[in-house]
């Protein structure tokens, strides 16, 4: 094959039509991956393991949009995927998928909800920081990330074995400052800019 | 000198020079041709060979697998290595391959390693051994190489296992035929799993939606002559609670039917979008984002689209929205992506759009930096449902395809800047100001990523203080050496066809940002995810590959959440791009 075989077709557009491809498929058939944070090795720098077929996340569809939020209000975050209907001519590979987490609730965490006053009212831009047993963390509220997708507005902080956040901060979009203290794990807290906070848990699952 | 011997040099020196001049363009022009097709053909060669070993692998063949190796394989710096277990939690077990020790290596050694790898595995459902680079290559017929090796099977103890390793190999050609003659592990790993960490329950859930193809592209105005692969793009996910009963709901973006689903709070979902007032049918509408524009409390909802007008909706608080797009100013067609942010930090949330080529009419310019985008849009929020384009005010016009837009205080200033991910080329970070405009501040911090973008998220990712910045993109090699070969030779094709004057800036612009390590720029356009880490004075470093946070693939959306809540957050990201009728690829 000649090295230049495919540039006149870049060119010309060629390449980027079904023909050209014909029935095989182009990095498709590929699974998803979840990355787990190891933290930082001895070396010092971080480093990942890709645990998404080991937890069952593996999903091998091909993905587009995705988005996280605890849709069981059980302390973890959840996975929705959009897939694509690619050009395989199988239905089912253009259904959607949900995946439940069922590791996170299994550890502490903290959910955070927002109202703005003097800020936009959902609180888009607040950045929250947590202090846990030493350990630091933050959040951010966003309204549209990762590719054409929006997760949760509800920050989620995993606070592993630790039973309270010693100190909350939140900062809003105003440059109001405000500071919790002694935040304890498993509840939802909700902060009204100015106005304090009210600790409360995740709405309760209904009985069907 | 005579007067004819004076004109005879006015005439011969000018041809001479020409001539020179000529000849030399065409030694190096001959020179480049030469390298690109010893680059390709030395790709080609490798990935058949690779293709063979995952052969073996996928036949647990030991000797089909030995087999790729030279007889007289031999590595001083080599050894047995075992798979020693690492961590063992949340029903997941990861073992790295450590070396026992560094003995001389040969080809029977290599047997007996792979053997002993095999003779822990009851079956395999899929391997895959994939170039990653060619590093070297010393001459004609022998090359150094990267490799990815993927394994996936169950083991003989009934446990389903993945195996991911990095190797470095030394190739050479004997009668025509590649053989591994040296190799050494970078780095190994086995994981092992119950595969119970999440369950799949979508269909339990309610969730019927399906993905259709935007139809627009195939009607006669719109069928994309040029780029027809955009088709494939859509389309996004976004959620959030927007009946305020706390359950968050799920809205799907897509090219024909986009769907809002509402959460009932049992674990199960229902299909509202006509009961909540949105059209059984919109066309195009790949992206959508909930937000509070009119700070009433009840979400809003923005929908961006590919192939016709953007639109708006109010929410009414009692979960239905009323169509309020009239008037209300909402920017251009081709729109891939959006994110609502307070950029100006008035209390009302504005939006930024990316937007994609006019594929009517365009091609990405180049493979690999392509500037020819619509031009994202920055729609400032003047209240009462009513954007105003403040885009070229504020300096954010982003030419690139661009598939992902993250806003975020990278320099903790209080401003909200702007990531962008862009398709075929580059990214862009806007620095906000503070005073209604941003700055580009890719080049300064690290952040341009070479690639092919297709979303950005921002986080904390090391829990320093400072957000990180994760990037999907594509990693593959083979694709590169296989087909583009050098970048030389993909600007000397575009001179033969004459498409070069309209690439020249880019390859200006190219130079200006990566200097000497341009003729490797090739490289970097195909290493995959990048996650920049953020030193927290103002610069951005990739350590994708250190972290091993680029895994072999062709990613889409991703995001960073901590999905085990053990305090550090980790990273989703969404792989692949068309399954054909085949499942053959490359």
């Amino acid at each position: 094959m000649s090295a230049v075989a495919h540039i006149k077709e870049y060119k010309t557009g060629t390449f980027y039509t079904d023909e050209f491809r014909g029935d095989i498929s182009w990095n498709g058939y590929e699974h998803n991956v979840l990355l787990r944070n190891d933290g930082r090795g001895p070396g010092g720098s971080l480093r990942f393991t890709d645990v998404g077929m080991a937890a069952g996340a593996d999903d091998e569809k091909d993905g587009r949009g995705m988005a996280i939020a605890d849709f069981d209000n059980d302390g973890d975050l959840d996975i929705a995927i959009n897939n694509n209907p690619g050009d395989s001519g199988k239905e089912e590979r253009a259904r959607a998928t949900l995946l439940r987490n069922n590791v996170g609730e299994r550890r502490n965490w903290l959910a955070v909800e927002l109202r703005g006053t003097k800020s936009n009212r959902d609180g888009v831009g607040a950045v929250v920081r947590i202090e846990a047993g030493g350990e630091k963390q933050m959040r951010f509220v966003t309204a549209g990330s990762g590719y054409a997708s929006q997760n949760s507005a509800r920050l989620y902080f995993g606070l592993n074995d630790k039973t309270q956040a010693d100190v909350m901060t939140v900062r809003w979009p105003s440059g109001l400052v405000e500071k919790f203290e002694g935040v304890k794990a498993r509840q939802l807290l909700r902060v009204t800019e100015g106005k304090g906070i009210e600790v409360t848990t995740l709405p309760a699952m209904a009985r069907r | 000198m005579t007067r004819k011997r004076k004109r005879m040099v006015f005439i011969y020196v000018p041809l001479i020079t020409i001539g020179v001049i000529f000849l030399a363009g065409k030694l190096y022009v001959d020179r480049v041709e030469a390298n690109a097709q010893l680059l390709a053909d030395t790709g080609q060669s490798a990935i058949k060979l690779l293709g063979e070993y995952k052969s073996g692998v996928e036949n647990l063949s030991v000797d089909e697998i030995v087999a790729c190796y030279d007889d007289n394989y031999s590595s001083e710096a080599e050894g047995f290595w075992s798979e020693e277990l690492e961590s063992e939690r949340d029903g997941v077990r990861v073992y790295q391959w450590r070396l026992d020790g560094i003995k001389p290596f040969h080809k029977a050694d290599v047997r007996e390693q792979v053997s002993r790898y095999l003779g822990r595995v009851r079956s395999i459902e899929e391997g895959k051994f994939k170039l990653d680079s060619v590093e070297q290559i010393p001459r004609s017929g022998q090359a150094v190489i990267r490799s990815i090796l993927w394994v996936r099977g169950v083991g003989l103890d009934g446990v389903p296992f993945e195996s991911h390793a990095l190797f470095r190999q030394w190739l050479h050609a004997a009668e025509g035929e590649w053989k591994i003659e040296k190799q050494a592990l970078i780095h190994g790993e086995t994981v092992t799993g119950d595969r119970a960490g999440f369950t799949n329950i979508t269909e339990k859930a309610g969730i019927t939606f399906e993905s259709h193809q935007n139809p627009t592209w195939n009607t006669p105005e719109w069928l994309p002559k040029k780029f027809g692969i955009i088709k494939y793009g859509q389309g996004g996910v976004s959620t959030a609670d927007y009946d305020n009963d706390g359950w968050y709901d799920i809205f799907f973006g897509d090219g024909s039917h986009p769907r809002l689903y509402r959460n009932n709070g049992d674990n199960t979902f229902t299909d509202v979008t006509v009961k909540a007032g949105l059209p059984a049918e919109m066309i195009g509408i790949a992206v959508g984002v909930f937000a509070d524009f009119n700070n009433d409390g009840n979400k809003d909802l923005f929908l961006g689209c590919s192939t016709g007008p953007n639109r708006l909706y109010r929410g009414n608080g009692d979960g239905t929205f009323t169509d309020v797009t009239e008037g209300a100013g909402l920017g251009g067609y081709l729109v891939t992506v959006a994110a609502a942010g307070d950029y100006d930090n008035d209390g009302k949330l504005d939006v930024y759009l990316g937007r994609y080529l006019d594929p009517r009419t365009k091609l990405p310019t180049t493979l690999f930096y392509t500037r020819n985008g619509e031009g994202n849009t920055l729609l400032h929020n003047d209240g009462n449902f009513h954007f105003s384009d403040v885009t070229a005010k504020a300096g954010v016009r982003e030419g690139g395809l661009t598939l992902g837009v993250a806003w975020g205080d990278y320099d903790n200033d209080g401003y909200q800047d702007i990531y962008v991910a862009n398709d075929f080329g580059r990214n862009a970070l806007f620095h906000n100001n503070g005073d209604g405009t941003f700055s580009d501040v890719s080049k300064r911090t690290g952040t341009m990523d070479y690639g092919y973008g297709m979303s950005a998220t921002f986080g904390d990712i090391d829990n320093d203080g400072n957000l990180d910045i994760y990037v999907s993109n594509v990693h593959s090699g083979q694709r590169w050496y296989g087909q583009a070969a050098t970048l030389y030779q993909y600007m000397l094709t575009s001179t033969r066809q004459g498409t070069i004057l309209e690439d020249l800036p880019l390859y200006k612009e190219i130079y200006a940002s990566v200097g000497a390590d341009y003729s490797s720029y090739g490289d970097r356009v195909v290493k995959g995810n990048s996650l920049l880490m953020n030193d927290g004075a103002g610069h951005f470093t990739d350590v994708s590959e250190s972290a091993r946070a680029n895994p072999f693939g062709w990613y889409w959306g991703s995001t960073m959440f901590d999905y085990d809540n053990d305090g550090r957050q980790d990273i989703y990201a969404v792989n692949g791009w068309i399954s054909g009728k085949k499942k053959d690829d490359l």
